[in-house]
């Protein structure tokens, strides 16, 4: 029997080659060549500025009215335009961004950019198509309503971030068909504007000729629907930094008869990457329940078999970060699946981790950042939320350090700070019928039917 | 450049290796001659059960370890269970081959696996079926049941592959050591590698921690052969989570290696029918007629054409607001197969393929799907270098795809499943008792 191999020190993660430009109208550009495949990955970023919590319909439909008609071209025209020039592209909206996303060939970079552009920059918004797409996001909402992951997603945002447009309400069915083409026009007037915009460009490029197609087809944005005065981004009221909410308030079980599984949410808001004791919050989170090899994953399901996928780890939006433990356990384990969890957070929270844990979760870390970074798609995805997120284009170079850094003391610290289940706020969507009982013996439960 | 070589040990094990200068990544993965059609008759699920024992520990390895070592040295792993192989896959920092290779070849020696383990992955197994199935709107729909009792009439090919309850809970250790001596042979198997390795040092780890695990018999592979419908056949069932209607459309399609030019103009018809926002059938039932509110495909094999043997289909799948549409909305499915099997205009072949090729090479970019996709091919075609060739074949066979439309997509062999909703749409609650079966 050959003994266990051992490996040595991992590569590093390194970022060479990045440039960084700003070109008019205040468009920022982070690129850097990987001709890995003949592909560039290109991610667009529009902060949208206070979206307001009035209803969240435009975000939801925004993304599908820009493939839906642009100028004096309709969807399909868009559509097939982008399919004969190779392009993948998608469009999603947050409460922070609106994005696209697009895997575009190299040698239609510039027709590429181009048609990305004038998609955000031109939706023409067609009668006939607000309504069509008004009845497909009816429809998603619809079926949201009844999914209890998303169920458990929104009862958890809404106790995170009250008021605030992070609380991401589902919309009702009569908002989303009263959102009419003024509306979402005026929506995209105010909130989509091309300065401040972020685009991030990987893969087989040349930054210094992507600045040039970028430039140029950003100088046709502003078109005749925005005066010159609307273009900046700073005369928009920015998103309120969401205010911090105590914990210790009772569980809220959202009930759904005869569910024949609970969704456990346990969260609560933690630092962010700009706060120093982010890494060593992440490694806390990793041990905890960021891997297989963790604690949650060991305890729910490898001991007790309470679960197929539990999993921890930090949400980041722009302004905030959570900590949000999940998972699907089976009714009748409710109450013991979510003591577990308790006592796990409570051990993160009071002892320190193993020299091996810790060791064993920043190797993890840096190899599954090295691997996603060697990819155009994973590269290009993380220079897009870490550069929106405020941090500089070599960030993931710094955090690695920052990882090294961090010790068994100040991973406690961290984990004392954030992760004690005494700050976490509860949410479980299951049969009340059933697990009330065990729920309430561990503490007060709010029970919305 | 990229090379790819391919030997086969003195043990039958077949390595495939695709060497390929760049980042410091490998991936390695491992796929066995065995599925859901393998599972004999009162053990379905059997097969994904067993995957799951995979990760119960091995010779050297004590449960829990295998993740341990992979993860603590920067590395991914998983594995998964299609109809006809099961897969297991870690992608890792290129100097963590040895580890993975030593792995995997543990594992393949002799899984270790006691009561206590198999009580509990049987438990995990029932909470993965009641997360992806049971609990949610939509689940299973229509690849676990619906389509393949529809479309076949053996129980290979026409049962659940996650299993029944009653079955998983019927396993015992005795079954898993029959399993494993019948199907995890390594002759029965293939180790894939790709990335940044060199192919001759990766061929001689492979010999020295694969190399003396003793050759075993394989089984035979029966034949699953089926012939396809005469006519039309139908189902529907009530989903009680679900608050809107489904529809799913199976169509029994060419050997995908036995007729292998006919199955690449599958693939295209797919495309071009019906996967993405320039698809024919998302141009009019979408957008322009605005029937439904999404459609796609979806191959038998799950999650792409080239996992399952012959034989196995297509299936149309539409979510769409009203049950009153489901008429119109095959109407239109029809149409518009029929105009591809009337022709197709070389742009739109030429804009398909360029969508094609723009995904081949965002999933040659990703280390471990390439050696999914090599270990497929050299699995179940003995030629890994297909991988490269995809594109061109596509490209070839699109003068086939208006027969494949006239010959394989017509009414008269498909199944039709129809989805019909338990929620009242409306108040997003359950009609009658709303209690899921």
């Amino acid at each position: 029997m050959s003994p266990v191999p051992v490996v040595g020190p991992l590569p590093v993660v390194t970022l060479d080659g990045i440039t960084d430009t700003t070109v008019p109208p205040g468009v920022r550009i982070v690129a850097v060549r990987r001709p890995n495949v003949p592909l560039v990955q290109l991610r667009l970023h529009f902060p949208l500025g206070d979206v307001g919590l009035r209803d969240t319909v435009p975000l939801r439909l925004l993304p599908k009215m820009l493939l839906a008609g642009t100028g004096a071209r309709s969807g399909s025209e868009i559509a097939a335009s982008l399919q004969r020039l190779g392009i993948l592209a998608g469009a999603g909206a947050d409460v922070d961004h609106l994005s696209i996303s697009a895997g575009v060939p190299a040698d239609s970079l510039t027709d590429g950019v181009d048609e990305l552009v004038d998609i955000v920059a031109h939706p023409s918004f067609p009668r006939r198509e607000v309504l069509g797409e008004r009845e497909r996001v009816v429809q998603e909402v619809l079926q949201e309503a009844v999914d209890p992951i998303a169920i458990a997603t929104h009862a958890l945002s809404g106790r995170l971030f009250p008021r605030h447009p992070y609380s991401d309400p589902l919309p009702e069915v009569g908002a989303v068909r009263r959102t009419g083409r003024a509306r979402l026009s005026r929506f995209h007037t105010e909130h989509v504007v091309p300065a401040g915009c972020l685009l991030v460009a990987v893969g087989d490029v040349d930054p210094e000729r992507l600045a040039v197609v970028a430039q140029s087809a950003f100088a046709r944005f502003g078109g005749s629907d925005v005066d010159d005065a609307g273009l900046g981004a700073s005369t928009r009221p920015a998103l309120p930094v969401p205010a911090f909410v105590a914990g210790g308030q009772p569980a809220l079980l959202v009930h759904r008869p005869g569910a024949v599984q609970s969704n456990l949410r346990v969260g609560v808001r933690c630092a962010d990457r700009h706060d120093p004791a982010f890494p060593a919050l992440f490694l806390a989170a990793t041990v905890f329940g960021g891997q297989f090899t963790s604690r949650l994953v060991d305890n729910l399901r490898e001991r007790h078999g309470y679960t197929y996928s539990p999993r921890a780890g930090i949400e980041e939006r722009q302004l905030a970060a959570s900590f949000v433990v999940k998972a699907e356990v089976g009714t009748e384990v409710t109450g013991a699946a979510l003591n577990e969890v308790r006592y796990e957070l409570a051990r993160m929270a009071t002892t320190d981790v193993t020299a091996e844990e810790l060791e064993s979760a920043r190797r993890y870390v840096n190899g599954v950042l090295a691997m996603a970074a060697a990819t155009q798609a994973g590269l290009a995805g993380m220079l897009g939320a870490f550069v929106s997120y405020g941090l500089e284009p070599t960030y993931l170079e710094r955090f690695t350090r920052e990882l090294a850094e961090v010790d068994a003391r100040s991973l406690r610290a961290a984990a004392e700070r954030f992760l004690g289940p005494a700050a976490m706020t509860t949410v479980v969507v299951g049969d009340a019928e059933i697990v009330t009982a065990p729920l309430e013996a561990m503490g007060d439960v709010t029970v919305v039917k | 450049m990229t090379t790819v070589s391919e030997t086969t040990l003195d043990n039958g094990l077949r390595l495939v290796l695709i060497s390929d200068p760049g980042a410091p990544v490998v991936a390695v993965s491992v796929h066995y001659d065995v599925g859901f059609r393998s599972e004999p008759q009162g053990s379905t699920g059997f097969a994904h059960l067993f995957e799951h024992l995979m990760f119960q520990g091995s010779e050297q390895l004590p449960k829990g370890e295998l993740p341990r070592l992979i993860e603590s040295n920067g590395g991914i792993m998983n594995g998964f269970t299609r109809p006809d192989a099961t897969v297991y896959f870690e992608q890792v920092p290129a100097n963590a081959l040895e580890l993975v290779l030593f792995c995997e070849a543990d594992r393949m020696r002799a899984p270790r696996i006691n009561e206590e383990n198999l009580a509990n992955q049987i438990a995990v197994v029932k909470e993965e079926i009641r997360v992806n199935v049971l609990n949610q709107p939509y689940g299973g729909f229509p690849w676990l049941e619906d389509l393949p009792k529809l479309l076949f009439h053996s129980f290979p090919n026409a049962h659940n592959g996650y299993g029944s309850f009653d079955d998983l809970e019927a396993a015992t250790l005795e079954h898993v050591q029959r399993f494993f001596d019948a199907y995890y042979a390594p002759g029965n198997a293939v180790v894939s590698i790709a990335g940044a390795v060199d192919p001759d040092d990766a061929a001689s780890l492979v010999e020295r921690h694969f190399g003396d695990i003793p050759a075993r018999d394989t089984p035979p592979r029966p034949s699953f052969a089926e012939p396809r419908l005469t006519e039309e056949r139908r189902a529907s069932r009530t989903d009680a989570l679900a608050p809107l209607p489904a529809l799913a459309l199976g169509y029994r399609v060419p050997d995908p290696i036995g007729d292998e030019d006919r199955y690449f103009a599958t693939v295209l018809l797919a495309s071009l029918l019906a996967q993405g926002p320039a698809s024919r059938l998302f141009d009019r039932l979408v957008r322009r007629d605005k029937l439904a509110a999404d459609v796609g495909a979806m191959w038998g094999g799950l999650d792409s054409a080239w996992t399952s043997r012959d034989p196995t289909y297509l299936a149309l799948i539409a979510h769409y607001p009203d049950v009153g549409l489901t008429e119109p909305i095959i109407s239109v499915i029809d149409d518009e197969i029929e105009s591809i099997a009337r022709g197709v205009e070389p742009d739109a072949f030429r804009a398909v393929l360029a969508e094609l090729a723009s995904a081949h090479w965002m999933q040659l970019d990703s280390k471990y799907s390439l050696a999914i996709q090599a270990g497929f091919f050299a699995q179940q075609r003995g030629r890994p270098q297909l991988t490269f060739e995809v594109v061109d074949r596509l490209r070839a066979a699109a003068e086939l795809v208006p027969e494949v439309a006239a010959g394989w997509f017509g009414p008269e062999g498909r199944g039709v499943m129809m989805l019909t909703p338990g929620m009242s749409a409306a108040t997003a609650e359950p009609e009658a008792s709303g209690a899921p079966a």
